[in-house]
């Protein structure tokens, strides 16, 4: 189980930084066609160096970049796993708090007249929205933390 | 004399006609109101001794034979050997440990009718709300048991007051995780 979560945890962080790596590499501003000069091959010719202005230090800041990403994943992999764990067991519990509920506020409904019943089934309903609320706030603390600014 | 010992006699076949209703034992379950009373406590883990270790093991050993039997018969058989083993001193662990054995025997007992009042009379008495119970997902899980036997026996105040004390006790599970 704890392997499971570890595992799952460790894919969760390399896919956040597959992420932020794809859009520092896809959606910045030194790359895509944007900054290719119009009418040249951009990148398809002869020339194998970059064209454009923002292009001729690509490489270099790219492979920065690239590096501090690293650094900042292995920095965030182990507090990105038990969070992920964490969240993993408020999400279950809220699973199990409101299948109970369930069965439970279909019992009170053979009982609509019992105030005791109705009680605990009100009660149930409240239990399982909390919880349902408990798992959204972690998962998205956990993605906030994960793309938040070093 | 006399009329008081006709009604005395009539009092008394009143008294055994009552007596033999099968259905006046239910209607009282039926209308006491559910008991969703909880008591929770920390589960304390000892430190690690000898002796302590073998039990877990072979409570280990005990789930993987009812994991391969091939019948509930054979299942229900391993889980007692389980129940019946000697709890050594200071393991606090024990107390989870047996309550999932339990659970599971009652589980087993319940998926045939004629099992569910046994297996009611197993785990019933491990879960009163007079009892204080482990912070742990075992009870909670032992107590949705309880509530689904109940269910299954009729017994709708305490199919009620178990599910409504599980939902207490993983809310708690819940609060302590977010600390």
């Amino acid at each position: 189980m704890t392997t499971t979560r570890q595992t799952t945890g460790s894919l969760l962080a390399r896919a956040l930084v597959c992420a932020m790596l794809g859009l520092a590499l896809g959606c910045g501003p030194t790359a895509g066609g944007g900054t290719v000069t119009p009418g040249t091959s951009g990148g398809g010719g002869s020339d194998p160096d970059p064209q454009g202005a923002t292009e001729g230090e690509g490489m270099g800041e790219l492979h920065k970049r690239l590096d501090e990403l690293v650094g900042r994943e292995r920095s965030l992999r182990p507090a990105a796993a038990s969070d992920g764990g964490k969240c993993e067991q408020l999400c279950d519990l809220a699973t199990s708090i409101c299948g109970v509920q369930e069965k439970l506020c279909d019992l009170a409904d053979d009982h609509p007249d019992d105030d005791a019943y109705q009680g605990l089934c009100r009660e149930a309903r409240n239990e399982c929205r909390e919880a349902q609320d408990s798992c959204v706030r972690c998962v998205e603390a956990n993605q906030n933390q994960s793309v938040a600014p070093p | 004399m006399k009329i008081r010992g006709q009604f005395g006699f009539g009092w008394l076949v009143a008294m055994v006609l009552a007596a033999c209703d099968p259905e006046a034992g239910d209607a009282d379950a039926t209308l006491s109101p559910p008991d969703a009373r909880i008591s929770l406590h920390q589960v304390r883990t000892g430190a690690p001794t000898r002796e302590g270790l073998a039990f877990i093991g072979a409570v280990a050993r005990i789930h993987g034979d009812a994991d391969a039997a091939a019948d509930l018969d054979t299942r229900a058989a391993a889980l007692r050997r389980g129940l019946s083993l000697p709890v050594p001193a200071n393991l606090p662990e024990a107390e989870v440990l047996r309550l999932e054995l339990a659970t599971r025997l009652s589980e087993t007992m319940g998926q045939r009718p004629e099992g569910v009042a046994v297996a009611l009379d197993l785990l019933e008495p491990m879960l009163v709300p007079e009892n204080s119970l482990p912070l742990d997902r075992a009870s909670a899980r032992a107590l949705v048991t309880l509530g689904d036997l109940a269910m299954t026996a009729n017994d709708d105040a305490l199919a009620a007051g178990s599910y409504a004390r599980a939902i207490r006790v993983m809310s708690a599970l819940r609060k302590e995780l977010e600390q």
